[in-house]
């Protein structure tokens, strides 16, 4: 056997050994129901923030502390605990990640992705908004 | 209909030029493929006779198509950019990305800010190099002008925006808003009929606006390097398939080799700028987040470095020509590939930055992916067999077996990579065989994403940096031992400094276990090596000589950047903990450990690391809903006193929340950068706090708890000026006038005042910020007033931040610079030999005399 050949063979077990380690962590995307079946474990939800319940959050007083609700893909909706600041626009968000644990009654979240509605297409919808409608054209108020 | 205001000659400039491109670019091909099919230029059975005449009639005809063709690019780019500067609001283009508020430097980055532009800039360096390359390299133009041109074809359908079976091919950067689907929900625009209004345009006051965070600097200079690393990726791509084409194996590598050093210079120089970008103005705090988008320009580069070495030993040795031809190809494939995952929306779950799938259909980026994936690997494994190699087995001390592994290591480096970041499209895979039933799941990467790729690609700056640092020392062919031995001096330089940095530099990162810490001691001390190694090469393999050095130069940089990379992430600390025990108030399910947030109330000097911050006031951008908030720090001992602006967008065009951008201050040895992170809701505010009413005459004296305010007058007038109220004859104005004296003996003068239009109360409050008070004008009867009065902490202000210290973060960017300047001065060097064999080699044939000189330059 070449020396050629037994680097590249050592090379690619090296790959195929860093690359099970990867494959082993892949989680799965749940939903907040099978997420509690899963208990403790670590798992993705896709989820939709909930626009009816405002964010707690008050930066005075805990700014590692904010306090949402979000709706997943089976329309299930859960209270959402992020140990962090309130995310920049949540408000806005079209969709998170909600990267976590199920715990009792509510979601302790580590990171959270959101698909970012800054981002062309939603944009869009956002700025449609922002067109002049027949009565905002001389509106004043204190 | 004519609508009133309208400039519709560019938008029918362009549409002729985008058409001219795309019919031009199809010639180009053709005629290009033509010269090189029809010619001697092929290699065929039992054709020895072989010349490198492409066909000169069809290739002259090519040449016509393709100059046609760049015209026609440059002018499609030119008439975009003067709707763009112009503020043609007409084009939905102008309205959707840019606003009459913007400065002019970021016109640029609202020309690239959409995908038709992004798409426009790439065409147009493609155009750019294209010409370059029919000026410089006479011989290979034909073949490698065929797969430019084709690839202008594609970019051309990208832009085209015409129907096409039902759907619709591409998307034109020259609609018009009226003709978009934007203005539909918008009856304002319509008249009773439901016909658009003759006069819309004077309704459409401003445009869209440049997306907040692309209004940085960066965004204006990044994306042109970026994409000329892109577009000049594709010639040593097409060298690489013309010579597997022409059969000309070897031929092509001559003068592909600067052209492929340009490229990994220009791609390397661009990923670094976009990491910059990232630095300044986005929140993830850092340079680098494995982001998908990141990791799809990363790849191709990955590549290219990797063809390259293998490519400069061919050069030497005869090795190596297949895996160089996979390389380059494989290079230009992944740039493809990283278009379809950052365009087609495909990957929109997983990244902070990628675009979605407007206008511009997946479908038709995966069309042109595999255009280009399915020729090129199908002529590479069908002319495999007939590429030439050498059977002999290189020695294993050798400089070309070693580069050869460091060249693997890269390639399985960027297979793992794009591995990685492919999951979104497993998944989509996968998908599409899932039931009803749902059998499979969707994968998700893991709970650490980076640490999932930083574990595996610290062995691969490991190995890369121990290899970088020797090959330069070892001979090709075979090393003996006395030259060897050269290496010993920089072996014991490096692990006396790398032992330095690790007994004093206190790198003690334990957060991922020992082993871990282990491997970044390794790399470290790899990266040193390399960098001395290579730096004292220059020396002693090079005596000195810049100019030959570039290799050696390129190493030194790219050493310093994993040095920099290593420090600055393992070293990073946040120093905004919130342990102050001011505002350690957990709430339910809150987890013991201290945040990393921060809050710092207006005025209050508050504790953060080694530094007392003060947040001392804020002011406001005079055009933008921009705010700058100044924090001053100082260092107990008061030895370091700065001032850092973090600012941010507020309620940025009428939606909640805000987008902020750091700011960092530099010093030699770290960076302080921070960036806010929360500010008080100024609605929740006042919603929740309440007014309590009292009842006043003028004279009349009313105490709060930190003073008294004293009623001085009442006036009641017809018009007063207030910014954007127009005054009617029926209208009219109260004002009263209180004088504040505080226990501070500050004394203040308040005006709340009350409207009266068309019958409608307005109450205007006026607030004091320093008493937290409110005041506000209910009601007037006479000369008896009812007084609304408000003392709240609401008004109080404070801002939530992050801070970080980032350590020798200017060994990356310096790091960068050096490498990008080795690269290119190596492209120098090897452009003069390459002339240089020219001239040898005419000398030869003018006088027959064996001249050295060829192969002392090759040497070189």
């Amino acid at each position: 056997m070449k020396k050629m050949h037994i680097a590249l063979l050592l090379l690619v077990i090296g790959g195929i050994v860093g690359m099970s380690f990867f494959i082993k962590d892949l989680t799965t995307q749940e939903t907040f129901a099978t997420a509690a079946e899963r208990d403790g474990k670590f798992v993705v939800v896709k989820v939709k923030f909930d626009k009816e319940t405002p964010v707690a959050y008050d930066g005075l007083n805990n700014p590692n502390y904010t306090v949402f609700y979000a709706v997943d893909q089976d329309g299930k909706r859960s209270k959402v605990v992020y140990n962090n600041s309130k995310p920049q626009d949540i408000e806005r968000s079209e969709g998170l990640d909600l990267n976590g644990y199920m715990r009792d009654g509510y979601f302790e979240c580590t990171k959270l992705q959101m698909k970012c509605p800054s981002k062309y297409k939603d944009d869009l919808n956002a700025a449609q908004k922002n067109l002049p409608t027949g009565d905002s054209s001389n509106t004043y108020k204190y | 209909m004519n609508y009133i205001g309208e400039h519709l000659l560019p938008g029918k400039l362009g549409h002729f030029f985008l058409l001219l491109s795309l019919i031009s670019s199809l010639g180009a091909t053709i005629c290009y493929f033509l010269s090189v099919q029809r010619s001697s230029f092929m290699v065929r059975g039992g054709n020895t006779q072989a010349t490198y005449d492409a066909n000169p009639y069809w290739k002259k005809l090519g040449r016509i198509f393709f100059i046609t063709q760049a015209v026609s690019v440059f002018a499609v780019f030119s008439i975009l950019f003067f709707i763009i500067y112009n503020h043609y609001f007409e084009y939905k283009y102008v309205w959707q990305h840019s606003s009459l508020s913007l400065e002019t430097k970021y016109l640029l980055s609202c020309f690239w800010e959409g995908q038709e532009g992004s798409f426009l800039l790439w065409s147009i360096w493609h155009c750019v190099v294209g010409l370059f390359f029919i000026g410089r390299e006479k011989k290979w133009e034909g073949p490698v002008m065929t797969v430019v041109s084709f690839a202008q074809l594609l970019l051309a359908t990208m832009i085209l925006g015409i129907p096409f079976f039902g759907g619709h091919l591409g998307s034109n950067p020259f609609m018009l808003l009226r003709n978009s689907e934007v203005l539909n929900n918008a009856p304002v625009f319509f008249d009773m009929a439901g016909n658009m209004r003759q006069d819309y345009l004077s309704l459409i006051k401003d445009g869209n606006d440049l997306n907040p965070l692309l209004q940085n600097y960066w965004m204006v200079i990044h994306p042109p390097v970026l994409f000329l690393g892109f577009a000049s990726a594709i010639i040593p791509f097409a060298f690489a398939v013309g010579g597997l084409w022409t059969k000309r194996f070897t031929d092509w590598t001559k003068p592909a080799l600067p052209w492929a050093l340009f490229s990994a210079a220009l791609l390397g120089l661009g990923i670094m700028m976009g990491a910059a970008w990232a630095y300044e103005s986005l929140n993830f705090g850092g340079y680098w987040a494995w982001d998908p988008v990141e990791n799809a320009s990363l790849v191709p580069w990955l590549l290219l470095v990797a063809g390259l070495h293998t490519l400069v030993i061919f050069r030497h040795t005869g090795n190596a020509l297949r895996a160089t031809s996979l390389f380059f190809i494989l290079g230009f494939l992944l740039v493809l590939y990283s278009t379809y995952l950052t365009r087609s929306g495909d990957l929109q779950d997983t990244s902070v930055h990628a675009f979605t799938g407007e206008g511009i259909t997946p479908t038709h980026l995966r069309i042109f992916l595999f255009l280009f994936v399915i020729p090129s690997l199908v002529l590479f494994f069908i002319r495999y067999k007939h590429v030439p190699h050498i059977v002999k087995e290189e020695e294993a001390s050798s400089r070309e077996f070693w580069m050869f592994i460091g060249s693997l290591v890269l390639f399985l480096s960027a297979l793992m990579i794009i591995g990685m970041t492919s999951v979104p499209v497993f998944n989509k895979i996968i998908a599409l065989f899932n039931g009803e039933e749902k059998t499979f799941k969707t994968f998700a990467v893991g709970e650490d994403a980076a640490f999932a790729y930083n574990r595996i690609q610290i062995f691969v700056a490991i190995i890369i940096g121990f290899i970088s640092g020797t090959g330069m020392y070892l001979k090709y062919k075979a090393t003996g031992k006395g030259y060897m031995k050269k290496i010993l001096i920089p072996v014991f330089i490096a692990l006396a400094a790398g032992g330095l940095i690790l007994a004093f530099g206190n790198i003690n990162y334990t957060e991922h276990g020992y082993g871990y810490l282990g491997a970044i001691w390794l790399a470290i001390f790899a990266a040193v090596f390399s960098l001395v190694a290579n730096g004292s090469y220059i020396f002693s393999g090079m005596k000195g000589q810049l100019k030959r050095s570039g290799g050696s130069i390129a190493h030194v940089g790219f050493a310093m950047m994993l040095l920099g990379i290593l420090l600055s992430s393992s070293k990073k600390e946040i120093i905004s903990l919130n342990t102050t025990g001011i505002f350690l108030d957990f709430g339910e399910g809150s987890k013991e450990n201290p945040g990393e947030n921060l809050t710092l109330v207006k005025g209050v000097r508050t504790k953060m690391g080694a530094y007392y911050v003060t947040y001392e006031k804020d002011s406001v951008h005079p055009q933008k809903q921009l705010w700058y908030y100044h924090l001053q720090f100082e260092k107990a001992d008061g030895s370091e006193r700065f001032l850092l602006t973090p600012n941010a967008f507020v309620n940025y065009k009428g939606q909640q929340g805000l987008m902020a951008n750091p700011d960092s201050k530099h010093f030699l040895s770290h960076d302080i950068f921070t960036y806010i992170t929360s500010l008080p809701d100024p609605e929740k505010n006042r919603d929740t706090a309440s007014f309590r009413s009292e009842k006043l005459s003028v004279g009349d004296t009313i105490f709060y708890s930190k003073g008294f305010a004293v009623l001085e007058n009442l006036n009641s007038m017809k018009e007063i000026s207030v910014p954007g109220v127009s005054f009617g004859p029926e209208d009219s104005a109260t004002v009263a006038y209180f004088k504040i004296y505080s226990k501070t003996s500050s004394i203040y003068t308040v005006q709340p005042t009350l409207l009266n239009i068309k019958n409608e109360i307005y109450a205007k409050a006026d607030t004091i910020m320093q008493e937290n008070l409110v005041l506000q004008l209910q009601g007037v009867n006479g000369s008896e007033l009812t007084l609304g009065i408000k003392e709240s902490d609401d008004v109080m202000q404070y801002v939530t931040l992050k801070a970080y210290k980032f350590p020798f973060i200017n060994l990356l960017w310096l790091g960068t610079i050096i490498m990008v300047i080795g690269i290119l001065i190596s492209m120098a060097w090897r452009i003069q030999t390459n002339k240089l064999k020219k001239v040898s080699i005419s000398n030869q044939k003018r006088s027959g005399q064996k001249a050295g000189r060829e192969e002392q330059a090759v040497k070189l």
